[in-house]
């Protein structure tokens, strides 16, 4: 079965923040590679994380045609941690935070794996047990403001929804009263007059901080962010970044930030899982991916976006072809037709890449390739 | 809101106006001339244009178009020129016939597309899906007519559980004692039970001919924006509040997906209120619909203005309280939103 | 504009950078454009309000350079875009393309003009009629300048589909058998094929993924330098725009806040928007979170296109400006403050750039 060790950085120690040195470090001894158990699974789910996936699996079936749409995944995420995931579209992201919060609707469905939730295993729970969780334990803020919210309520009334489902004692003053608590927490100049007004009378900045405001109502553990900023101006983008990095750290909140944007994630997140065809094939601290993208498609996708630092002329070294039809996969690994390194190589393409830890300048990463460790030498950006 | 209201109601007015001006360009450019059709085709030119005057044709045109519409709004609807009875009277006696048939029809057709649109949107249902598309698409490409000698067929003739084209209670019933002029609501009101049943089952083929292809039309249309309205992220986000399942789809699909389906819904109410000519004859129905039909027939003019108008306004009137419910379920139609470039 | 009584158009002429006889004279000018609509203010009876989308904007694009207009919502780039096409009718000023305005061409002068400027559209899947197969929509602006034979226009539409990267046989395909990148190959194909000299691209890598994008600009760098064209590139993103333009105008509420050639806009802004606006791009690199506190964020929200600040349109939220009398009451105009480097503030150059990884830029 698959290893997967806990990668990540931050948590409580200031000096792994942004420094390349221990953040794998710290991790290391709970990396063990490949050791077979009786019951193939060397690491199982840990109870003190705050959310531990093992080996989680989603598909769309379509008719003919099955979509594998997130592959085996599996990570840790400890308490106030995080996790970039960083993937472009049809890698599988935003299946994957559907999944782990069980909102996957037909004709998709999650077909294997596990979901602990601070210790509780969530992955087979009623809609009715994991409606408690919802909102509560664990939360979502979705791509598009100008649609996550529904035009025909008020700010107040979807606000204090998300409060209202997990207290249901409450009464409606103290509900109204907390709603504008939490407006006025995003950052919502006078939230007490802002609870009667309709969404399409503001603007996509004041939206997401509505969403951010719903998803944090009832303090969860773990929030999920799916491209919260995408949508939004550049200047918009910072000020919701910088207010959902405040509310982070002030909740105490571990975060899965979903995006395409690399820039982001170096911001804001300690560590990165980069997603291609459904699989993390590299999951490091943040620190690493820029110094030593080990993956050759992490390294693709690091140069071919403009970057600002880095004022190369010439062509943009992009890569060639097309993301892979998620419903017929090839038998080896999902890159190999457009890797610059294994294009060529029957290894690659016969057989599918296990996962393999590395150490770099900037600690350690599992990566999915036949060349890891070959590479982790080579790699210079 | 207030101004919306205003603003509604002045576009009705509108809308009537232009309507009664539609009438009676219409009307006058009929052949016939409804003097003669009063007198007779054995009279003197001296009666009839006695009558002419007396009818007020030889008056200047915008003359006429005022008394023409003055009368109307007056309650004063004139004389059937085939038998002299007030039209109001003869109006007035099959109004209430048509009123419950349309508002029984209505109410059946909304319940069961709603039902019907529920079922297959709220869960994958393949199965019914396929065959609700299949009756939709039938149904609507059905005259209503022949669903109804269908219906008779099949329920009346051959299995006998419903009464035959019989009209509103049959032959052996006598109608329950006049409030509403609505049979079955007289009936529960006056405590009479089995007249209630009686009108009730008399109803029940006559509103399913009716609202078929209305169904049909109607159920298409909010299945399909259910489904449009079930992928939209906020339904999502309201999921991930953590709301059951039906609790997201009923607060926040339901709404949003029946903006659409109201104004259709109006529509039908309205075309419903006008009367369908061939289904009250063929159930024998003692409606509007054939009123005006035979008044076509005999160029019984008084009664056709009369109706074109009253139908134009109880059209406008209904589009209006449409109109005024949008505002009241939609915020987006009454509050301005922001303007960004 | 800010030489009042001059000659016409010298302060486009200045923007173009153009001394006679240098390598690139203006080819397409905007002198002073306006452009406002109209919306329905409220649903009180009546009541319209007219919306300034564009403010008194002049610039100059030299031939054969590739010029950015960046800006975020409200700043009015696609409605400029449009403007300099003509696809839109200004309400004020004048666009000159080659020194001739476009409002007195009639109607078969301003076709002929629209050959040698073209358009190509920011959403791959809305640009594209459906039912038209790919070598349709590239050859119908053939058909519509009524260019070649049947024989010369399938040629020219193969030759341009191969340039572009696309095969003969996909040229039967239509829009929905093709990929977000393939279909903007084929907008772009459909522009370039009637070898304009002009090409406005509205956020043309926008809606693509980061892979592909690249994969696009590469096409259309190479395009540039087969067909000899001139490129204005509209973005919101600054990063692209940075490694694509030559000069680039950041726009801001309808106003251009600052024009410069690429190094100094990107290196040394003068104006406090780009400043707010570059420092908020985040950078992917090693070490960002420690950066991101010495961010300088602009106050507050982009303020509505409807209600327009009176002096200067960044003031409300302008670390610098914000509350200064001079700022709140006199617009400032777009004055060159250092050798080719325009800027249209009261102090510019007062904030200094603190870059997303937080250190001076280079050359200071």
């Amino acid at each position: 079965m698959r290893l997967r060790g806990i990668i990540g950085g931050g948590g409580g120690g200031g000096s792994s923040r942004g420094g390349a040195t221990d953040v794998g470090q710290r991790r290391r001894e709970q990396v063990e590679p490949g050791r077979a158990a009786g019951n193939g699974l060397p690491d199982a789910a840990r109870s003190d994380m705050a959310l531990s996936v093992r080996n989680l699996s989603t598909v769309f079936e379509d008719g003919q045609r099955t979509v594998h749409a997130v592959r085996d995944v599996s990570f840790d995420m400890r308490p106030t941690e995080r996790l970039g995931v960083v993937g472009e579209s049809g890698s599988g992201k935003s299946a994957l935070a559907l999944s782990i919060l069980g909102l996957i609707e037909p004709p998709g469905r999650v077909v294997g794996g596990e979901i602990h939730l601070g210790g509780r295993e969530i992955s087979k729970l009623s809609d009715r047990a994991l409606g408690a969780i919802r909102g509560k334990d664990i939360a979502l803020v979705l791509q598009d403001p100008m649609s996550a919210l529904d035009p025909v309520k008020t700010i107040g009334a979807q606000v204090i929804e998300a409060i209202a489902a997990h207290n249901p004692e409450m009464r409606r003053g103290a509900a109204r009263r907390r709603a504008a608590e939490l407006l006025r927490e995003v950052d919502i100049p006078q939230p007490e007059r802002r609870l009667d007004d309709y969404p399409h009378q503001y603007s996509g900045g004041m939206r997401q901080r509505v969403a951010i405001a719903m998803a944090i109502a009832n303090n969860p553990s773990v929030l999920i962010a799916d491209e919260p900023t995408t949508a939004l101006d550049v200047t918009t983008q910072s000020q919701v970044l910088a207010l959902l990095d405040r509310l982070v750290e002030q909740h105490g909140t571990a975060v899965i930030l979903i995006t395409h944007n690399l820039g982001i994630v170096s911001d804001f997140c300690d560590s990165i899982a980069v997603m291609y065809a459904g699989r993390f094939v590299e999951t490091s601290g943040v620190d690493h991916i820029f110094l030593e993208p080990t993956h050759p498609y992490s390294e693709a996708l690091l140069k071919c976006v403009p970057n600002p630092e880095r004022l190369a002329d010439g062509p943009l070294p992009a890569i060639s072809g097309f993301p892979p039809d998620l419903a017929q996969l090839p038998q080896g690994c999902a890159f190999q037709p457009r890797c610059p390194v294994g294009r060529e190589i029957p290894e690659c393409r016969r057989q599918p890449p296990r996962p393999h830890e590395v150490r770099g300048a900037a600690g350690a990463a599992i990566v999915e390739c036949h060349f890891a460790e070959q590479r982790i030498k080579e790699v210079k950006v | 809101m207030g101004a919306v209201v205003a603003k509604r109601v002045l576009g009705s007015i509108g809308a009537i106006f232009g309507a009664t001006v539609l009438a009676f360009i219409i009307m006058r450019a009929l052949p016939g001339n409804p003097a003669r059709l009063i007198v007779g085709p054995l009279a003197t030119p001296h009666a009839v244009a006695s009558v002419s005057h007396e009818i007020g044709l030889d008056k200047p045109v915008l003359t006429q178009y005022w008394l023409y519409i003055s009368h109307f709004f007056q309650g004063d609807w004139g004389y059937s020129y085939a038998d002299g009875k007030s039209v109001k009277a003869l109006i007035g006696e099959r109004l209430p016939a048509t009123i419950e048939l349309a508002i029984f029809s209505f109410a059946l057709t909304m319940i069961c597309a709603v039902v019907a649109a529920l079922l297959v949107t709220y869960r994958q249902r393949p199965v019914a899906d396929r065959i609700l598309r299949g009756v939709a698409y039938v149904g609507f490409g059905t005259p209503p007519f022949f669903v109804a000698l269908l219906l008779l067929i099949v329920f009346f003739r051959s299995f006998h559980v419903l009464p035959g084209p019989e009209g509103r209670l049959g032959l052996q019933a006598a109608p329950p004692p006049t409030v509403t002029h609505m049979y079955t609501l007289d009936a529960l009101i006056a405590g009479q039970f089995s007249t209630f049943w009686s009108s009730f089952v008399h109803l029940l083929l006559p509103a399913i001919a009716l609202g078929l292809s209305s169904f049909s039309f109607i159920v298409r249309l909010l299945r399909a924006n259910l489904l449009e309205v079930s992928r939209e992220p906020f339904l999502t986000v309201a999921r991930g509040k953590g709301l059951r399942r039906w609790t997201a789809f009923r607060r926040h699909a339901l709404p949003n997906a029946f903006l659409p389906t109201l104004t259709a819904g109006g529509l039908v109410l309205g075309e419903f209120l006008a009367g369908s000519v061939l289904i009250e004859r063929v159930f024998n129905w003692p409606g509007i619909g054939s009123l005006v039909f035979d008044a076509i027939v005999k160029q019984d003019y008084a009664i056709v203005q009369t109706f074109i108008l009253l139908s134009a306004v109880i059209f406008v009137l209904v589009n209006l309280v449409v109109d005024l419910l949008y505002a009241v379920i939609d915020p987006r139609v009454r509050i301005p939103s922001v303007a960004t470039a | 504009m800010s030489t009042p009584g001059a000659s016409p158009n010298p302060a486009a002429s200045a923007l173009a950078g153009g001394e006679a006889g240098a390598a690139g004279a203006p080819v397409l000018e905007a002198d002073r454009l306006s452009k406002a609509f109209e919306i329905r203010g409220d649903e009180r009876l009546g009541r319209k309000v007219d919306v300034t989308v564009l403010d008194d904007i002049s610039l100059a694009v030299r031939k054969g350079e590739s010029f950015g207009l960046v800006g975020e919502s409200g700043c009015g780039k696609s409605t400029l875009a449009r403007c300099l096409l003509r696809l839109l009718t200004p309400s004020g000023g004048r666009v000159l393309f080659e020194g001739q305005d476009l409002a007195e061409l009639d109607r078969d002068e301003l076709r002929a003009m629209r050959r040698r400027m073209q358009f190509v559209f920011q959403d791959p899947f809305a640009s594209l009629d459906p039912r038209m197969t790919a070598g349709a929509l590239v050859e119908e602006p053939l058909l519509v300048h009524q260019i070649g034979d049947g024989e010369q226009r399938r040629a020219a539409v193969m030759e341009m589909l191969a340039d572009v990267g696309l095969t003969a046989e996909q040229a039967e395909r239509r829009p929905h058998a093709f990929s977000g990148g393939q279909r903007q190959r084929i907008g772009i194909a459909r522009a370039f094929v009637l070898r304009p000299d002009v090409v406005i691209l509205d956020e043309p890598i926008s809606a693509l993924d980061v892979s592909v994008q690249a994969q696009v600009l590469n096409l259309l760098r190479r395009l540039q330098t087969q067909l000899g064209l001139t490129y204005v590139f509209i973005s919101h993103d600054l990063a692209v725009a940075e490694y694509f333009c030559d000069r680039v105008a950041v726009l801001y509420l309808g106003q251009v806040m600052e024009l410069a050639d690429r190094e100094l806009l990107f290196r040394k802004p003068l104006h406090p928007y780009s400043v707010s606006l570059l420092s908020a791009v985040p950078v992917p690199q090693a070490g960002g979170r420690s950066r991101r506190a010495q961010r300088a964020q602009p106050i507050g929200e982009i303020s509505s296109v409807v209600d327009r600040p009176k002096g200067c349109p960044f003031e409300p939220r302008c670390p610098v400006g914000r509350g200064r009398e001079i700022c709140k009451g006199e617009r400032p105009p777009l004055v060159e403050h250092a050798a080719r480097h325009w800027a249209a503030c009261h102090f510019p150059g007062e904030m200094a750039i603190a870059r997303a990884n937080g250190s001076p830029p280079a050359g200071e």
